[in-house]
């Protein structure tokens, strides 16, 4: 009768096994690749640094994506020496040709006093929650990790900023900061879709706060009930790794843009104005430009509309927000082409998107080639839009 | 063929709320000189008495800023779109 000990025999003549301590040896040299196959529960007792994790449940199903040379010579490693053997034999069918199983598994590793390591884990919670991240290959559990710990500051809890603050609450951006002095009012509701009828009168960042809750309650949110200023912008700004601007006024997007040239924080911005909107993404570390080298000047008051004239439709801030909350995770993960170098416009009516290119101004006065230190300007504020 | 130029929408009310003008042009600036003629509140807005484009204005043929070509000397051609952008800040 063929018993399973017969078939680790036969497994432990076919492959051939080396000593943890080799193993580190000849990991360090560069020229293999160990694979960890033990399951998703176990490793939280430790994995080697380097490691690629392929559980044995589904390596058939994942190794060719992960490690497509089938020539690479290939470690296997998993608790105890036996499931490596069983792994050996699975890639062996599909036409792996260098395999070698790791004797005593992690439990020799460890006695033998090799370095391991603590892994970054989601918890099961989070695996739920964000599991059609996960599925994404660009995005996975390294980057939904990443959004946990990024934070996101939101300037504006308005037609802009509620989405964008939605959809990043939802997504996972671990820290959410949100700036805004202003109270709910019912005409905010055709477009602030944070906010709802029960928070009118509210603050603004109360009621956003209250509703992101309830959208992710694991994540961190941080409100201010205030306007930002050149006094307290930098020590708000210190604390974040990327701005939304979601503001509706010239003198806070220019302090929004020297801040962001100042601190090197990425400014993902967007503006909207009746059926026609714009998103870019101002970002000084990838040499692209700032908001003064598209507007050096924000226009006079009495060439900027008027507040009577202005107006937009409810659900334009809502695109607009949302295409910033994208770009937002693209530039927490450098994920794809975030709009560094491009103005992504949309015209409502026409339905139709236009990409307009940018380019840094070396002579721009905030983060042009002179410029040693870049000193907050004031801008008189105007009902402008 | 003509060029088409597309008006914003905080602008269009010096052209009577018309989103694009159509013009035979050689050049940014016959482009600006087809403007005037039309109205010339918008060629105030866009450019400065000195004869320049206003600071808080962008100008694009197709997707390129003039600002980084030959500025209002910059060749347009039948077919070319060219865009005006004003800084606007609803949110």
């Amino acid at each position: 009768m063929f018993t399973f000990d017969a078939r680790l025999a036969e497994l432990k003549h076919h492959f051939s096994e080396i000593s943890p301590a080799e193993a580190n040896r000849r990991m360090h040299t560069g020229s293999c690749h160990l694979v960890d196959v033990r399951e998703r529960s176990e490793l939280t007792s430790g994995i080697i640094a380097g490691s690629v994790h392929l559980p044995k449940s589904v390596i058939e199903l994942k190794v060719e994506q992960a490690l497509p040379d089938k020539t690479a010579d290939i470690l296997l490693i998993c608790g105890s020496g036996v499931r490596s053997l069983l792994a050996a034999e699975s890639l062996m069918k599909l036409g792996y040709q260098n395999l070698t199983s790791v004797s005593g598994g992690m439990q020799q590793w460890k006695d033998q006093g090799l370095p391991t390591i603590t892994p970054r884990m989601l918890s099961n919670k989070d695996e739920q929650r964000y599991g059609r991240h996960l599925l994404i290959p660009e995005v996975g559990e390294k980057g939904q990790l990443k959004l946990l710990e990024t934070r996101v500051l939101l300037v504006g809890a308005g037609g802009l900023g509620s989405p964008a603050a939605l959809y990043l609450a939802a997504a996972g951006i671990g820290t959410l900061g949100i700036i805004d002095n202003d109270v709910v009012e019912l005409s905010n509701l055709q477009r602030q879709i944070v906010h709802g009828e029960s928070s009118l009168g509210m603050n603004k960042v109360d009621s956003a706060r209250a509703r992101l809750a309830e959208i992710n309650s694991d994540i961190r949110i941080t409100t201010y009930n205030e306007s930002l200023t050149e006094n307290n912008i930098n020590e708000l700004f210190s604390n974040y790794d990327i701005v939304v601007d979601g503001c509706d006024n010239f003198q806070t997007r220019y302090l929004i843009n020297d801040a962001c040239v100042k601190h090197r924080i990425p400014n993902v911005h967007g503006a909207v104005y009746r059926f026609d909107g714009y998103v870019t993404v101002f970002d000084s570390r990838q040499a692209g430009p700032c908001y003064r080298c598209l507007y050096p000047e924000p226009p006079p008051p009495e060439l900027a509309p008027s507040c009577m004239e202005a107006g937009v439709l409810g659900v334009l801030p809502g695109i607009i927000g949302v295409l910033q909350a994208v770009e937002t995770i693209k530039v927490a993960l450098r994920l794809g082409e975030p709009l560094t170098h491009r103005i992504l416009r949309y015209d409502a009516l026409a339905a139709e998107f236009t990409e307009l290119d940018t380019r840094r101004n070396s002579e721009c006065s905030v983060c042009g080639d002179a410029v040693k230190d870049i000193q907050y300007q004031h801008y008189s504020q105007q009902c402008a839009v | 063929m003509s060029v088409t130029v597309i008006i914003p929408a905080p602008l269009r009310k010096y052209v009577n709320n018309t989103k694009t003008l159509e013009c035979q042009a050689s050049s940014v600036t016959e482009v600006f000189d087809h403007i005037k003629s039309e109205s010339q509140a918008l060629f105030d807005h866009l450019i400065t008495t000195e004869g320049s484009v206003r600071e808080f204005i962008r100008v694009y043929v197709n997707k390129s800023d003039i600002k980084h070509r030959d500025g209002l000397a910059t060749p347009v051609a039948s077919g070319d779109v060219v865009s005006i952008m004003p800084a606007f800040a609803g949110g």
